[in-house]
């Protein structure tokens, strides 16, 4: 697997590694305040993943979890995944909603999804305000299913175009809580190359 | 793609819109898989992972199983997958791919005169599958409901 990493200048991880920061850490700071709780964020991961390999990065293609998808359309395209494993989807709903209410119900996968929507939104702004491209996303979706099942979805856009997707996986976890979960953005080598472009770093250099 | 004899079983993990396909024959023991992502290799430019694409990826299979004595004319097929995982109200333009890989998969088996004798496709949840070459059961797991057998 090291192999592909390898592919992407040192340069240009420094810089995907930073972008990541810094959307993920808007975003997750926008969920402390709603949660009213310390959040801590762990360094984003930046690899570029054989498709065959992407099933993996989200601890194996059976694990189930909670995926909401949201797509980057612009002068980026991209997609960003807010994904949380079964029992971290529940303590979140409790703590938003209280216990009485099933996190399988309509009112705790909405809620789930407005989290998430709040998360996306901050992550994007980032990422506008770094690169000064003009972004717009669609309405988050929300799934719950197999892990390789949900990354299949941006395995499959991104297979018109190439066989690699680069993701930049940023994990949090909310301290008193025991919520652990990922902002993932993740595209083709392509249009990294031109937020790259954008940022004043060359391009990639990849395939 | 993989195949399989008796004693061993093939499986696929995780099929969202992706299509698995399964082919053998009702006689023998020896049964084949490919897990294909897009509908057609001739509409894309980066097409050399024939495996990837329903046309490529059937003929491939195809022929491999030819060269372990299967003939095309008995060959049969179970096939499942194509899901729908995320309901975007406005799709790319790719539409709806899983039903895109389905209807792809139907029509290339079709010219190869390939039956489907049966299959689990569609809807909005992912799938493993497990193929059992001596029964000839296609297992199919899903994520909070029942295995069931196809």
């Amino acid at each position: 697997m090291e192999k592909h990493t390898e592919q992407l200048s040192e340069q240009v991880k420094d810089a995907l590694t930073e972008l990541g920061n810094i959307g993920a850490g808007n975003a997750t700071t926008s969920l402390s305040v709603l949660l009213s709780s310390k959040l801590s964020m762990s360094a984003p991961t930046v690899k570029l993943y054989d498709f065959n390999e992407l099933e993996n990065a989200l601890g194996g293609p059976e694990t189930s979890v909670v995926g909401v998808l949201s797509r980057l359309h612009g002068s980026f395209n991209a997609m960003i995944l807010f994904v949380l494993g079964l029992d971290d989807a529940r303590h979140l709903s409790e703590v938003l909603l209280g216990q009485t209410q099933d996190w399988h119900s309509e009112m705790g996968m909405s809620a789930i999804g407005e989290i998430a929507n709040i998360l996306i939104g901050s992550y994007v702004a980032s990422l506008e305000n770094l690169s000064g491209m003009e972004l717009r996303y669609s309405q988050p979706q929300i799934c719950i299913d197999m892990a390789g099942a949900i990354l299949s979805v941006p395995c499959i856009e991104y297979g018109m175009v190439s066989d690699k997707a680069l993701l930049i996986n940023s994990g949090f976890k909310a301290g008193n809580q025991e919520i652990d979960g990922y902002i993932m953005l993740i595209s083709e080598m392509h249009s990294f190359d031109q937020l790259l472009l954008k940022l004043g770093i060359g391009g990639a250099g990849v395939e | 793609m993989n195949t399989c004899m008796a004693g061993d079983t093939i499986t696929t993990i995780g099929l969202g819109s992706c299509v698995g396909i399964v082919l053998y024959e009702r006689t023998k023991n020896i049964a084949g898989l490919v897990h294909i992502m897009l509908p057609d290799s001739t509409k894309i430019r980066q097409n050399q992972n024939k495996l990837k694409f329903a046309d490529t990826g059937i003929q491939a299979l195809v022929e491999e199983l030819e060269k372990q004595g299967l003939s095309r004319k008995n060959m049969i097929a179970k096939i499942a997958g194509g899901a729908k995982m995320f309901q975007f109200s406005s799709d790319t333009a790719m539409g709806n791919i899983g039903e895109k890989n389905v209807e792809a998969v139907r029509e290339v088996l079709k010219q190869y005169g390939i039956k489907i004798v049966s299959e689990d496709v569609g809807l909005n949840y992912g799938r493993t599958i497990v193929f059992d070459p001596v029964t000839k059961d296609l297992t199919v797991v899903t994520a909070g409901k029942q295995t069931h057998i196809i």
